[in-house]
């Protein structure tokens, strides 16, 4: 942890345990997690940007079928390439200590696939497919399925999830919690 | 609430917003469109079609277009933030509701912005969206104050804002230099003064510890590769077996503390004058032969009083019995404070769970946790079946089941519940019998009992588990309970046996005159042998099985978490018991406790494969805590039971000056006497007559919340309906806008060759691809300016209250 306390000012430290779920611990041990994923790139230089591709390296996201969007999501530039602040931002949010809400705005964000504000039938198809990978659903089961999820949640009748209705359906799950986590 | 459900009122600005081609998509047209609907006003003022003109020709300010949101935000977050704003008021009552209530709104304001701001076309640049939040923040006194609660609620509000850390730092750099700005040195009365400091020096002293806490977190690795590699499901054991872990760590300390050192330190150590240690193995596996007589147990304590400083003396029958008062009642506080915890946010906030089941399938399948190529995969093939399953219920629900089918299961449940029963009473019987009529010499018979009472403990809940599978219940959740209780009467029913055989007879064994050591000596057998026969052997048993599948090649070993906790659950009750005559008990289950972590943790990581099926750890671990809550008030009402009717033994102990154990309280605390009249209050109040009016009391309270819930959850169905009511007059108001826009268009590029600099190019696509709705209605409608505006006149002047509307009118048949 030495080598990464030097990189990270006093000043920004505050700053990010202000700003994130963190504690100056954790922020630093992020730091060196953030650090592994490029050694020479952030060794130069603390803040610099990460491509995507190096980011999805981070064991959780790699097989996350969500990784992508989740960089996405998080970016400062939205193109996937995130700088130590995006990443730690993310691990914030997904941290335990991250209040519900927080976590069902971003996660609003990541299933939001076409970025129109509403989880319409398109993005739910799209979260279904991404989440059964490899295995395949007939269409007329993932019809199925969305209407399901529409009879369920869609609590105006207008075909699609507006963000209120995603977040009372989080509300009332138990296990959103859980699963919507990545521990540093 | 009142003008929760009037009608909107439609500003020009609102048309401003929609025809900036950028912003206009369909989610931020609608959440608009809900601000609006709670904005409380009932005109619906659709302005002359000049104005809209006009505001095509005028560069659209979009920084007062935001704050026109903005204000409209303030007033009501409804129904964007309604649930966050209901959970904030539960929050409220642990510190001022209204700080956190402005910090929220402060935070929907970014939420807000990121969502009009997040369109590519539309980007902002980092700096300019950090000023219009800044500027937004400004605006809000409380927020702005230059006090610590200030700094405080900018601080909660910068957190919980949804956006990049590089704005955040930003505006938190801004925000500070107007703070400063503007602050007026005030000068704080010292009493101010000191609450600050205090309250500073308080969070400083949270974050400290929340640091160190991180830095010693237990386990964390190892939590963390199982996390990767199983998901919640198998890590929710572990932390459960981590929790009780550290609660009987904190127990040891205190019987430690209290009982154990003060007696060591005054030199009582050294007299085990008839103790024979000719081997230490088996007394150490049975807690008999040399341990008899030992602090271990409850009987080498003395009823005597150690002198301390001064005057003050130590008195230990007072100090073991309130240590372990203390313990229990701590326990029983503690337990059912977390199981209420658990509860509440498992069933009543979800409002009994369970109801989303296919929205929760999707937006909570995937465990974020998972870190592995193969166990992604595997959840992916169980998020798989999973949904089949879900698809097969939905058409299985559809399809009636013929009445022998139905009978069937019915016949087949009957008989393995009556079955389970019978199991159960013959299990209790066959124990009983066991204990009193087969002869055996002493050294076989300390052996055989709990060896054959952990045998039955392990196998059974196999059994269990197999029996449910064959009757076909449909929610797998629920077998999955009934196997669960099933389990826990088996080790209520056993522990009961035991404990009551020992009541019943313990003055006939003559070889000791202690029967509390007895007891205290059963369940210390009890604890180590369930330790080789359900941890050892089980896990050998696991290695055999995982050999066997290997080499057969056929299937795989899972985790069985439920029989894994329930073991856990079990191994607590039996130290709960025991604890009140073996002070040294807790050592012996925290040693117990560690090596479980690592046994099982070995078993997990080399030998089991991730689960095929989706483990629901939230409201399975509120069960495992229920179940261990239940287990220990059954216990404290055995000790109950214990401390008031049972005569101590009057040849050792420190209560051997006593016939009760609750007399130390009554007689040696509270130097009670018979005739007092403290005493007779007491008995007062001890009178089946007012507890049973307690009761009724308690019935009385049960009835009318459960009254006031039901109501409640009428008036929740009611506004749903309202809901969906003003969702279709939103419905209606969308597309006559969408039929206004898509004329203005039109007008406008008929105008085209006036003010060309004005169209956007990529103007008519955005709005074809924002909205499949709105291309629908585009479609049909055609160009006819002399109707359309005449078709908008008249809704100007006319009164579109909710009451007069009526709710099943629909409001086109109105124009």
């Amino acid at each position: 942890m030495g080598q990464a306390k030097s990189q990270l000012t006093d000043e920004e430290l505050q700053d990010y345990q202000d700003l994130t779920y963190f504690t100056k611990k954790e922020v630093l041990f992020a730091h060196q997690k953030f650090k592994a994923l490029a050694p020479e790139k952030v060794g130069h230089n603390k803040n610099a940007k990460l491509p995507m591709s190096k980011i999805l390296l981070f064991p959780e996201l790699s097989v996350n079928p969500f990784g992508e969007r989740i960089c996405k999501i998080f970016s400062s530039s939205q193109d996937g390439d995130c700088t130590f602040e995006d990443f730690l931002d993310m691990m914030s949010v997904f941290s335990e200590s991250a209040p519900k809400s927080v976590k069902a705005e971003h996660a609003f964000r990541i299933f939001d696939f076409d970025g129109d504000d509403m989880l319409g039938s398109s993005d739910l198809k799209q979260v279904i497919n991404k989440l059964i990978g490899e295995n395949k659903l007939s269409e007329s089961d993932i019809n199925m399925l969305v209407q399901n999820i529409l009879e369920e949640a869609d609590l105006d009748d207008d075909g699609a999830l507006s963000f209120a209705e995603f977040e009372h359906i989080i509300d009332r799950s138990s296990d959103f919690l859980n699963s919507f986590q990545i521990r540093l | 609430m009142s003008g929760l459900f009037q009608r909107p009122q439609l500003q020009v600005d609102t048309f401003q917003v929609y025809n900036e081609p950028e912003i206009l998509n369909r989610g931020a047209l609608k959440n608009l469109f809900e601000r609006r609907n709670m904005s409380g006003s009932s005109i619906f003022n659709l302005n002359s079609s000049i104005s809209i003109q006009s505001q095509q020709t005028s560069i659209p300010n979009e920084g007062t277009d935001l704050d026109n949101i903005q204000r409209q935000d303030d007033i009501c977050t409804y129904p964007l933030g309604y649930h966050s704003i209901h959970r904030l008021d539960t929050l409220g009552n642990q510190q001022g509701g209204s700080n956190l209530k402005r910090a929220f709104e402060a935070r929907m304001g970014g939420t807000m912005r990121r969502t009009l701001g997040r369109s590519d076309k539309h980007k902002l640049s980092l700096e300019k969206h950090a000023n219009l939040i800044v500027s937004k923040m400004e605006q809000d006194k409380t927020l702005m104050e230059d006090s610590p609660t200030g700094g405080e609620l900018r601080k909660v509000a910068l957190r919980d804002m949804p956006q990049c850390l590089t704005i955040k730092r930003c505006v938190k750099v801004k925000l500070s230099k107007s703070v400063s700005q503007k602050s007026k040195k005030k000068t704080l009365s010292c009493y101010k003064m000191f609450k600050y400091q205090a309250g500073m020096a308080i969070s400083k002293l949270k974050v400290g510890v929340i640091d160190l806490a991180y830095s010693f977190e237990l386990w964390y690795d190892a939590l963390k590769k199982i996390e990767g590699n199983f998901g919640t499901g198998v890590s929710s054991f572990f932390r459960f077996l981590r929790w009780l872990f550290l609660v009987n760590v904190i127990i040891a300390l205190i019987s430690f503390l209290f009982i154990v050192f003060p007696y060591v330190i005054d030199g009582n150590i050294g007299d085990e004058s008839n103790n024979n240690s000719d081997n230490i193995t088996w007394d150490l596996l049975t807690g008999e032969g040399y341990f008899a007589n030992t602090i271990m147990y409850y009987g080498y304590y003395v009823n005597k009083t150690i002198p301390t400083i001064g005057s003050l003396t130590y008195s230990i029958p007072n100090a073991y019995f309130l240590t372990m008062a203390l313990i229990y009642i701590l326990s029983i506080v503690y337990f059912g404070w977390s199981t209420a915890k658990s509860y509440k946010r498992s069933f009543i906030e979800t409002e009994g769970g369970l109801k989303n089941v296919f929205a929760n399938k999707i937006f909570c399948g995937w465990d974020f946790n998972i870190a592995t190529k193969a166990a992604a995969d595997l959840k992916s093939k169980a998020i798989y079946n999973e949904l089949k399953e879900l698809i097969n219920d939905f058409a299985w629900k559809k399809r009636q089941l013929t009445f022998l089918e139905k009978a069937r299961i019915r016949i087949i449940q009957f008989f393995t519940n009556v079955l389970v029963l019978f199991i159960m009473v013959v299990m209790g019987y066959a124990i009983w019998e066991f204990l009193d009529e087969v002869q055996m010499p002493k050294e076989t018979h300390i052996v055989v009992v709990p060896l054959f009472i952990n045998i039955v403990m392990m196998f059974m809940p196999m059994m269990f588990s197999v029996m449910a599978k064959y009757e076909d219940y449909k929610n797998p959740n629920f077998a999955m309970l009934l196997t669960l209780l099933r389990t826990s009467v088996l080790g209520i029913v056993t522990i009961g046996v035991l404990t009551f055989y020992w009541l019943n007879h313990k003055n006939d064994n003559k070889d000791t005159d202690c029967w509390e050591n007895s007891l205290g000596q059963e369940m210390y057998r009890m604890i180590i042998f369930d330790f080789f026969i359900s941890v050892l052997f089980a896990a050998i048993l696991d290695g055999i099985l995982y050999g066997i599948y290997k080499w057969t090649k056929s299937y795989d070993l899972e985790f069985d978490i439920a029989w894994n906790t329930m073991h856990i659950i079990y191994n607590q009750s039996l130290f709960w018991v025991g604890l009140i005559f073996v002070p040294l008990l807790p050592i012996i289950i925290i040693i117990k406790l560690f090596l479980i972590w690592y046994i099982r943790q070995t078993v997990v990581l080399y030998l089991c494969r991730p689960s095929s099926k989706t483990w629901r750890a939230a409201s399975t671990s509120t069960w495992f805590l229920t179940l261990t809550f239940v287990s220990l008030l059954l216990v404290g009402v055995f000790l109950g039971y214990l401390i008031s009717y049972v005569e101590v033994s009057n040849t050792c102990g420190p209560f051997r000056n006593f016939d009760y154990l609750i007399d130390v309280v009554t007689e040696g605390l509270l130097q009670l006497k018979s005739n007092s009249s403290l005493w007779s209050i007491i008995l007062w109040f001890a009178k089946p007559g007012f507890i049973a009016l307690i009761i009724i009391g308690m019935c009385g309270g049960v009835y009318i919340l459960h009254a006031k819930a039901n109501a409640q959850k009428e008036t929740v169905a009611q506004y749903r309906n309202m809901l969906l009511w003003s969702a279709k007059d939103k419905e209606y108001y969308y597309n006559l806008i969408s039929k206004f826009t898509d004329n203005q268009d039109l007008t406008a590029s008929n105008n085209k060759e006036f003010n060309p600099e004005l169209h956007q190019p990529e103007h008519n696509s955005h709005y074809e691809g924002g909205d499949i709705r709105r291309g629908a209605s585009s479609s049909s409608f055609t160009f006819q300016p002399s109707t359309s505006f005449s078709t908008i006149e008249p809704s100007s002047s006319m009164s579109l209250d909710w009451e007069d509307n009526g709710h099943g009118q629909n409001p086109k048949k109105r124009l």
